[in-house]
């Protein structure tokens, strides 16, 4: 904390000194009334509110569909060997992909008030939670396998009471990546995957620079990065809690 | 640790009269284990030459005995084990417990593993009661046998701790009560003590022959140790270098006679010069197996 504040102090001294003219680097200061002032004021659709509702609401969506289908098909393909050799290469070509590419066909498919930005989110986090999951349903210690068979667990318990537990923090560390992948996804799908949306974080970013106010622009981005910061910071908590017992 | 006795004997006959007692054994028409020209080879699948682990052991363990296999490395003493207890299958051969084949690991034949294999999620209390949970075991049996093992184990007052924060003899009592808990036909144990120090090791060995005596499953304990074995056998199989075969069977019982000397303390029974003299002779066979690489 100490050391964010210690930067923001040295973004405000270069302002100052430099005498640097507003449109081209606000000072924090200015950055920060700026937020104030779009908690109050309508742009676009809404005030601040509305559009950091919508950016959560799209990535939130987004990313749990992402965890939703994989984390069960990362433990489907990581304990069945068929099911990884026929789903891997798919994968494997999918996510050399980058989410923003979808963005022509996500906006055919899904409209661009809501769908095709949460798809483009979807994408984006996706792969990490699948990777990782399997992963750690493969590696997980063969001794632990051997002695859960010895005391009678069948497939479905091996699959659920040890190789999801046994893959817990591989998991956890797949949401924490694919969570930052979808949320880095966010503004580049709020600007290209839904033009004409005039809601969001992303479209703030974009407003702000049509409109030459920087102010708005930066404020939306540290709002992105406090946000993105929050997020992992809540899965951090979660993953030292897992860790705790393994 | 604190030596129960008696008390814990007679504990056990109660419990064993209880009208909810699903006893694993109960099924079992004799414990006894029977290997039939097992042989068990590695590899050569792609091309290679497969390398003989275990060539024709056969060997017949009583309901009850407490056999010890010991050997110099590699002589295939864990392959035996891992057989014994379905974990894999021998080449050629066959193995019965009763007079049923051992096709799969199951909770009649539990085994103790030399890295203890705790699951690291599951609290002591967890570990323990998972294979009775999977087994359909009643909570208020599993309430009792658990009652029942903490205390003996020395882990009352450690119930919710996880593995990792137990001490590797912990670890280890945990992995042997979680195998006992299920009343098992067959004890499997491979090199169990091996991971731990010297006074842990002779601690457990002395814990091992205590608990082991109320309900006398079969074990089959393989040990690099010739100590252990002479200390906790009925019978040692002594194995040759790779490929394993059965070098000397070793009645333990011809020299203690009715009364085994695993009940004093080890440290008692190291004094007796028939102890030593067996030692010696279990420890010459070996040597001449082992092979300085």
């Amino acid at each position: 904390m100490a050391g964010v504040a210690a930067w923001i102090l040295v973004w405000w001294g270069v302002v100052s000194v430099f005498k640097v003219p507003p449109e081209f680097l606000p000072s924090p200061w200015q950055v920060a009334k700026k937020i104030l002032w779009l908690a109050a004021n309508d742009i676009g659709e809404g005030k601040l509110w509305l559009h950091l509702g919508w950016s959560l609401l799209r990535f939130l969506s987004g990313f749990m569909l992402a965890m939703a289908l994989g984390v069960p098909l990362g433990l489907l393909m990581g304990h069945f060997r068929p099911a990884r050799e026929m789903l891997n290469p798919l994968f494997e070509m999918l996510r050399n992909v980058p989410p923003i590419a979808w963005a022509p066909f996500s906006l055919l498919w899904f409209g661009a008030s809501f769908g095709s930005q949460a798809f483009v989110i979807f994408v984006a986090a996706f792969p990490p939670i699948l990777m990782n999951t399997q992963q750690g349903v493969r590696l997980t210690d063969k001794g632990l396998i051997s002695a859960a068979r010895m005391l009678g667990a069948g497939s479905f318990t091996l699959l659920f009471e040890i190789g999801l537990p046994a893959a817990a923090p591989a998991v956890i560390a797949g949401l924490r990546i694919g969570l930052a992948n979808g949320w880095l996804a966010l503004v580049g799908a709020e600007i290209i995957a839904g033009p004409g949306a005039l809601t969001g974080l992303g479209f703030l970013v974009l407003v702000g620079q049509q409109n030459l106010q920087a102010t708005i622009t930066i404020g939306a981005m540290a709002l992105i990065g406090i946000i993105g910061a929050s997020l992992d910071y809540a899965l951090c908590r979660l993953e030292a809690s897992v860790a705790r017992g393994a | 640790m604190e030596r129960a006795g008696v008390g814990i004997i007679e504990a056990d006959l109660v419990m064993d009269a209880g009208p909810c007692e699903r006893d694993i054994r109960s099924a079992a028409r004799g414990n006894g284990i029977r290997f039939q020209n097992v042989s068990m080879s590695f590899g050569g699948n792609r091309g290679g030459h497969p390398t003989l682990a275990v060539d024709d052991f056969s060997l017949e363990v009583a309901e009850n005995e407490f056999l010890v296999i010991v050997g110099p490395s590699g002589c295939g003493k864990s392959t035996l084990l891992a057989m014994a207890g379905g974990l894999t299958q021998p080449t050629t051969g066959r193995l019965s417990l009763g007079d049923e084949p051992i096709v799969k690991p199951g909770p009649d034949k539990a085994i103790v593993f030399q890295t203890f294999s705790l699951f690291p999620w599951m609290t002591v209390i967890d570990n323990i009661e998972f294979g009775m949970r999977l087994n359909g075991v009643s909570p208020a049996e599993r309430q009792r046998r658990i009652d029942y093992y903490l205390p003996i184990i020395g882990l009352k007052g450690f119930e919710d701790h996880y593995p990792k924060q137990l001490s590797g003899g912990m670890q280890q009592r945990v992995a042997i009560a979680r195998c006992l808990v299920l009343r098992p036909r067959l004890l499997l144990m491979d090199e169990p003590f091996a991971a731990l120090d010297a006074q842990n090791r002779t601690v457990m060995q002395e814990e091992l022959v205590r608990v082991w005596s109320a309900h006398r499953p079969t074990v089959i304990f393989v040990t690099h140790s010739v100590e252990e074995a002479v200390f906790l056998a009925d019978r040692i199989v002594v194995m040759t270098r790779r490929p394993g075969r059965i070098k000397d069977v070793i009645d333990v019982r011809d020299t203690t006679g009715a009364q085994h000397w695993r009940a004093a303390p080890l440290d008692q029974v190291m004094r007796r010069s028939d102890f030593q003299d067996l030692r010696g002779r279990v420890w010459d066979l070996i040597r001449d197996e082992i092979v300085i690489e």
